[in-house]
């Protein structure tokens, strides 16, 4: 008899062989390239570990169904993507995700499957999905920043006026571009959230829900930064946005939202 | 979910006349396979990427024979379990047929043989028969050529088609040979419905996510003037195609040409034109199945023709020689490099006459080589 253990652990192997292949591409790395391959080798660990464990709970007939389901949904996404047209990467990695999960529960059953969904996730489609994910983010998160941030400054005596991502108090005009989004923050801060709710509860809505408070701490992290660098450099001149301060600034904001996440999550007992 | 041995019985179920039933089981698939025979022999005597293709068919046969001589066909057809693969069978020869592709059509037609063999050999029998379908769908041409396009990472081995089937051939055979181990030591595979749909649908699924990475994608139409002979300094002459050209293209018109441009540069435009889709092949066909060894495949770095049609590039080597080309398939409408599309293009519109063209830069550098594709594609008329 074929061994299951033997297949489920080959195919723990091969799944991580396509995200190795993905991440040899600059295009994924153009981001932060360290937050990324945490995210990247956090997800390859978690798929290894929880395919080779042993799997809790016994094969029956609605696991093959399911695999029978998903390999289905697979093959219409994949023939849809064909259909389409060219240039659907996301449909067609959606059906390579489905497809993998369909190989779980076809070797495993569906408490293993839910086990994985997650890592598998990230590392099918928001690794390779990086650039696009930071493309269609960023104004949002720029926008967002500024917004808060005006908001903020209005309460002091200058005069704040907004327009788009560009802040004016008074005579000086701060930029939020692409670099002051949050959006690297919010990678940093995703595998921040991630181990945190791994080592602390079980179940994926009570860690869903954990991990949703990075949002939030990002975006008041974020929003201080720029609300400290505008009063900053109405203060000693818009030079100091060039200078080595900014980049001490945007390093204490890593630290404040990562200290933001973990004093708001502690209304989340541990459950583990 | 039963076993294979529980679902096939006491050993006193065993069906009488076995020998038989497996001849006949062997006719059954000589049977349907009949109408895809010429072009099976044609390909294996003229082909050059497909000529040992009678090896695997003979391997096939053997492993056949193999299971036949060590497991008696006993007990139950698994006659549910294995209907999914009756359906794929039949929908890949329906497709096979509708889109007149003869390697569909050829694979479908062993597909349903070996589907349809439970009925004469038993359940156990069956499952061990299934790495003899895989033998003799590489012994088909044009796997060869599907696989070593669909090997994703520049390998210096000539033949790598064969090289890959061959690759395939011993994964089969082992893995074949340690289930047939484990078999006849009464540890058998298990199978239920749900299992054979599963891997039913995850063997199209695949097809499907594979053709989905690499949609067949069509530019506007790239067409030659053929008839002008000389334009913006280059002069051309005829020159004959070699036998096994001539072989290859068989029904097709084939125009040999070599080019001298105005720095002395040499180039070859070689133009199939047919009224048959199956006479069009990739040039990495006949080239790889020539010896010459892939160095970089890909798009080519210049749009060709008038309206900027995206162009396959290929560098191949062979001993000292190499060889820079670019090539495109092209109606008047619209021009591709990819066969599937080409075929499916010619189903929706059979009227759609499309030509091969190929143009290769007769020179060892690589890097004059690109130039001149540049200059003469450049300088050439085009309708």
């Amino acid at each position: 008899m074929l061994q299951p253990d033997v297949l489920r652990r080959g195919l723990a192997a091969l799944m991580l062989v396509l995200p190795g292949w993905w991440l040899q591409d600059a295009a994924v790395l153009h981001g932060d390239a360290l937050a990324a391959l945490i995210l990247a080798a956090t997800a390859s660990w978690l798929v290894f570990q929880r395919m080779t464990g042993q799997v809790a709970g016994q094969r029956d007939i609605r696991d093959q169904l399911l695999a029978v389901a998903l390999v289905t949904a697979s093959g219409v996404l994949a023939t849809s993507v064909l259909l389409l047209g060219e240039g659907k990467q996301v449909m067609t990695l959606a059906a390579l995700v489905l497809f993998t999960l369909s190989l779980v529960a076809a070797l495993g059953n569906r408490r293993q499957l839910a086990l994985v969904v997650i890592p598998i996730l990230v590392l099918y489609l928001l690794v390779p999905m990086l650039p696009l994910f930071e493309a269609a983010l960023s104004y949002p998160m720029r926008r967002l920043s500024a917004v808060l941030a005006s908001l903020l400054l209005s309460l002091g005596s200058a005069e704040v006026r907004l327009s788009g991502t560009e802040i004016f108090v008074g005579d000086l005009q701060v930029s939020v571009t692409s670099a002051c989004s949050g959006l690297t923050l919010l990678q940093h801060m995703a595998w921040i959230a991630w181990w945190t709710v791994l080592s602390r509860h079980r179940g994926l809505w009570r860690r869903a829900a954990h991990a949703a408070i990075a949002l939030p701490a990002v975006l008041i992290s974020n929003t201080l930064r720029v609300v400290v660098l505008a009063i900053w450099a109405s203060v000693s001149g818009p030079e100091v946005l060039a200078s080595a301060g900014h980049a001490y600034i945007s390093w204490a904001a890593v630290a404040v939202a990562a200290f933001l996440f973990f004093a708001m999550g502690s209304i989340y007992k541990p459950s583990k | 979910m039963a076993s294979l041995a529980e679902k096939t019985g006491s050993p006193e179920s065993v069906m009488p006349h076995y020998w038989l039933r497996h001849l006949l089981a062997i006719a059954l698939a000589a049977a349907l396979l009949a109408p895809s025979v010429p072009w099976i022999t044609d390909a294996w005597q003229n082909s050059p990427l497909d000529s040992p293709g009678q090896w695997f068919a003979l391997l096939a046969l053997s492993w056949w024979m193999a299971v036949a001589w060590l497991v008696s066909p006993t007990g139950n057809a698994l006659y549910w379990e294995g209907a999914s693969f009756d359906l794929l069978s039949l929908v890949t020869v329906g497709v096979g047929v509708y889109f007149d592709v003869h390697v569909l059509l050829a694979a479908g037609s062993l597909g349903l043989a070996w589907s349809l063999s439970r009925f004469l050999v038993g359940g156990s029998a069956w499952v061990l028969l299934l790495p003899a379908l895989l033998l003799a769908l590489l012994a088909l041409p044009t796997t060869a050529y599907v696989l070593q396009q669909a090997w994703p990472f520049d390998w210096p081995v000539t033949n790598r088609g064969m090289v890959l089937k061959t690759v395939l051939a011993t994964i089969i055979l082992g893995t074949g040979g340690w289930v047939l181990f484990a078999q006849v030591h009464h540890r058998c595979l298990r199978l239920g419905f749900a299992d054979s749909a599963y891997v039913t649908l995850a063997l199209v699924a695949s097809v499907s996510l594979a053709m989905a990475f690499r949609p067949p994608e069509f530019g506007p139409g790239a067409r030659m003037d053929t008839s002008q002979w000389a334009f913006d300094r280059w002069i051309g002459a005829e020159i004959d195609a070699t036998p096994a050209e001539q072989r290859l293209y068989d029904q097709a018109r084939l125009s040999k040409r070599v080019y001298a441009g105005p720095q002395g540069q040499r180039v070859a435009l070689l133009i199939v034109e047919t009224d048959d889709v199956h006479d069009l092949h990739a040039p990495e066909y006949c080239l790889t199945g020539g010896g010459w060894q892939t160095e970089h495949r890909g798009t080519a770095a210049f749009p060709v023709g008038p309206g900027g049609a995206r162009v396959s590039s290929i560098g191949v080597r062979r001993g000292e020689d190499r060889l820079q080309s670019v090539y495109w398939f092209s109606s008047s409408a619209r021009s591709t490099t990819d066969l599937v599309g080409l075929r499916l293009q010619n189903r929706i519109d059979p009227n759609e006459r499309f030509t091969l063209y190929l143009v290769s830069a007769l020179d060892n550098d690589p890097d004059t080589s690109q130039i001149a594709l540049r200059e003469f594609l450049g300088a050439a008329p085009w309708l």
